[in-house]
This record gives structure tokens, C-alpha cells and sequence, in this order.
């Protein structure tokens, strides 16, 4: 009875389509808003990539300029130090980092491929027709249909218009559906993902007296911004280099009237050299604690994201609630902001430190 | 494990300062050249344990990479369902396009 029913009703909703009534009831494109969040969470997880791989170059080359200066002091007082400079990471810790940020982009990317919008219908509108017969779409792929009751007439007009008609109505709906399902079971995937790329940045400092740097279990209970890391990762890596090099730095300085290849003028390039360094160090620490809280945001985003398809789509699902105080809209927005700022700084910083520790510097 | 590898730091932290505390000037040339090498040693022991723990999560990349990927068979199936819709006439050829190369890197 129940079959029969709906049965009815899909057929009843099929009447309604061959008769051009469906312009306003019975069928949904992509929403506009949410196509814009998920180009916009692609293009920043894109950046977010380059500047978190950045950083590692960049603490690749800090450990090389300490090396290189200790090294150069060593031959300057007579020494015969052992010339080798290992990389700091191996190649298989850049590529398993390097592998996982690919996939999030492809994913990203993904998204953005299967929920586009026909722009090129707005341009030039096909003429509203429904090209194929009743009979070629069978009542078993269109389970959706009594469902779509809540698209506006622009939107059913941009459908009619991009996908010319009756497949819309299967096509639309089970791919919505299936994107509402992938963003809430990657969501898990995303999270795991940025609490490891959060312990990689790492921490200067120790933040709690008993340290243990290991991953902890996501019980929902807890948030990642409340993850007190002892010292270590990328910026504490960094600030070990930086710190290297000051000291190499000084111990140039104090021996500046006993060193005969000298001269008394290099006195004043070593002092700014010094000062440079630790400007560059500062700089970089910043950035990289701004690029954990862009992590963040990037969880958030996501989790809007997923929220947005679920609840536009019927699907349901429960969040992880990593993020407290979740603001409901905007959070894309910081996303972009966050990610926008970083990048600029990234050119800055990239420049700075080419040009405070390039080659000549401590030593030569 | 992780406890011994956090003794094992601080140890080597204490013995840096102690290194970077010391007045260059007052010693012998020869003594000169083993502080520097001393600083430079501690330094790459103590940047080598720290990128061993980053190293340990390398599994746990591995583990979330694979995860992502299983975004793939949803893909697929949207692919699939969109060149079925465009058989019965629907314009999806950018949609269609966009998700074949995609699908291509997985």
C-alpha cells in the first residue's frame, strides 16, 4: 500500500514535470552560496599547502646556514671540522606530508568538480524543453523526486537551463545526497589530518610541566586548540637553528680582533647580520603559530561545509565537536582572511630570509 | 618511550646551555675550535631527535592519507550518474570533464 503510494507520487510528480509545471516545484540545482564555500575551502586548502611545505624549506634552510656558520668559524680558527651538512628531513617525511596534503587538494578539488554550476547556461539560455521521453528515465532512479519540492523559480530555471530537464531530477538530487555523505565521512579523515599537521608545527616551548607529544585520541571531549604540545616540531627545529646561528653569530663578534683574515669593518655587518636573524626567526615563529590557527579554521570550514550538504541534502550526522564556540556562519571567511594573510607574509618572509642568511654571511 | 626521549632532551638542552654559556675569548685556540665543535654536535643531536619524533607519525600520514582517498568511489559514482544524465540529453559536460581528469589522479 505504502509502494503503491509512493509509487503514485513519483508518477504524479513525473505528470507534473511533462507538463512544464516543474519550473517551480520539483527540482533543485547546486545553492549558489554553498558552491562559492566550496570553490573558496579548495583555493585555500591549495595555499595552505604551499605554505606549509614552505615551511619546511624554510627550516631546511635555517639548519643549513647554522651548520654552515659553525662550520666556517671552526676553518677560520684553524680548525679541520668535518664538512657535512645532512638534510634535516629525510625524503620520506617531506613525501608522506607531501602525499597527504595531495589528497586533501584532490578531495578539495573533487568537490569543487561535482558541485560546479553550469555557468556557461547563464550565458546563453537554452530554450526550456524537456529533450527526453517519460519512458527513459525509469521510476527506480528518481527516488528523489517528491523531495525536491523546494527549489525557487530561479534556481529551476538555471537547472532547466544547464541540464535540460527531466535527468536533472535523478542527476541533482543523488549526486547532492552523495556529497553530503563523502564531506561527513572524510570529515573524521580532515580532522585526524590537521591535528598531525598541528603537532608537526609543533611548539618552541614546553606549554605543560609533564610532556607527552603524542597524538591523543579524538574523544570529542577535547579541542584542538586546547592541545598543549611540549617543545618540538617545525618551530622548535627553527628556533634551535636560529638560535645556533646567533651564537655562531656572536662568537664571531667577540673573536672579531683576534681573527687576522678580519677585517675591524665586518664588526658592523656581523651586528645587523645578528639582528637580522633573529628578525627572520621571529617572523617565521609567528607565522607558523598564525598557520596553526589557519589549521583550525580550516577544520571549522570544513565542518560548515558538511553541515551545509547535510542539512541541505538530508543527510545526517553528527560532528565531531572539536571546534567549541563554532560561530555558524563566516567561519569560510576567516578560512580565506587567515590563509590570504599568510600568504603574503610567506612572500615576505621567503625574501627575507634568502636575502639575511644567504651564503656569505657568517663566514667567508 | 616518550618520557626517556623527553629526559634525553633535556639533558642535551642542559648541556647546550651550559656549551652556549661559555666565554669564547678566554680560551686557547685549540679549546676554541672543541667548543664550536661541541655546539655543533649537541645541536644536531638534539634537531635529529626531535625530526626521529616527527618521523614516528609518519604511519599516521600514511593511515589519514588512505583515508581521504576513499573519497574516490563517491566521485566515481557522481561521474558515473552525471555521463548517464548527459546520454538522455543533459548538458553536464563541464561537470563530466572536470571529474574524469580528477578521477585520473586518484
Amino acid at each position: 500500500m505504502k509502494a503503491f503510494r509512493i509509487r503514485t507520487g513519483r508518477l504524479s510528480c513525473l505528470l507534473l514535470v511533462s507538463a512544464g509545471v516543474f519550473l517551480s516545484g520539483c527540482a533543485s540545482g547546486p545553492d549558489p552560496q554553498l558552491a562559492r564555500d566550496v570553490r573558496l575551502f579548495s583555493n585555500n586548502v591549495r595555499d595552505l599547502a604551499k605554505i606549509i611545505d614552505a615551511q619546511f624549506d624554510l627550516a631546511e634552510l635555517a639548519n643549513r646556514r647554522a651548520l654552515q656558520a659553525n662550520i666556517n668559524l671552526q676553518f677560520d680558527l684553524g680548525g679541520r671540522p668535518k664538512v657535512v651538512l645532512p638534510l634535516l628531513f629525510s625524503s620520506e617525511i617531506r613525501q608522506v606530508r607531501r602525499v597527504l596534503l595531495d589528497n586533501l587538494r584532490r578531495y578539495a578539488d573533487g568537490l569543487v568538480s561535482a558541485y560546479s554550476i553550469e555557468e556557461q547556461s547563464d550565458v546563453q539560455p537554452a530554450p526550456v524543453s524537456i529533450p527526453v521521453s517519460l519512458q527513459s528515465v525509469s521510476l527506480s532512479a528518481a527516488p528523489d523526486l517528491g523531495a525536491l519540492a523546494a527549489a525557487g523559480p530561479e534556481q529551476a530555471a538555471r537547472l532547466i537551463r544547464s541540464l535540460n530537464g527531466l535527468s536533472a531530477l535523478v542527476f541533482y538530487p543523488r549526486r547532492d545526497r552523495e556529497l553530503a555523505k563523502i564531506t561527513a565521512q572524510l570529515h573524521p579523515y580532515i580532522v585526524r589530518m590537521v591535528a598531525l599537521l598541528f603537532l608537526d608545527l609543533g611548539e618552541a616551548e614546553d606549554k605543560k610541566t609533564s610532556c607527552k607529544s603524542v597524538l591523543p585520541a579524538i574523544s570529542g571531549k577535547e579541542t584542538i586548540l586546547e592541545l598543549r604540545l611540549c617543545r618540538g616540531g617545525v618551530r622548535f627545529l627553527m628556533m634551535q637553528a636560529i638560535g645556533s646561528l646567533v651564537i655562531s653569530g656572536n662568537a664571531r663578534l667577540q673573536l672579531t680582533g683576534s681573527l687576522p683574515q678580519m677585517k675591524r669593518s665586518a664588526r658592523a655587518d656581523i651586528i645587523n647580520h645578528i639582528y637580522a636573524t633573529e628578525q627572520a626567526g621571529r617572523l617565521l615563529e609567528q607565522m607558523m603559530r598564525e598557520t596553526q590557527r589557519a589549521l583550525i579554521m580550516l577544520v571549522a570550514a570544513h565542518e560548515a561545509l558538511v553541515n551545509s550538504f547535510a542539512r541541505k541534502y538530508g543527510f545526517s550526522w553528527t560532528a565531531l565537536r572539536l571546534m567549541r564556540d563554532q560561530q555558524p556562519g563566516g567561519v569560510t571567511a576567516n578560512l580565506v582572511q587567515q590563509v590570504t594573510r599568510l600568504r603574503r607574509q610567506l612572500v615576505d618572509i621567503q625574501s627575507y630570509f634568502k636575502l639575511q642568511l644567504s651564503e656569505d654571511i657568517y663566514g667567508n | 618511550m616518550e618520557i626517556d626521549q623527553q629526559k634525553a632532551l633535556k639533558t642535551l638542552m642542559r648541556a647546550q646551555a651550559l656549551l652556549n654559556a661559555q666565554d669564547i675569548t678566554v680560551l686557547p685556540r685549540v679549546a676554541q675550535v672543541q667548543l664550536l665543535a661541541a655546539q655543533r654536535a649537541t645541536y644536531q643531536e638534539i634537531q635529529a631527535q626531535q625530526v626521529r619524533k616527527m618521523a614516528e607519525r609518519n604511519g599516521d600520514y600514511v593511515m589519514v592519507s588512505h583515508g581521504l582517498k576513499t573519497g574516490e568511489s563517491g566521485f566515481r559514482a557522481i561521474h558515473d550518474w552525471a555521463r548517464s544524465a548527459a546520454q538522455t540529453g543533459a548538458a553536464v559536460d563541464g561537470l563530466l570533464r572536470g571529474l574524469s581528469l580528477l578521477l585520473m589522479l586518484f
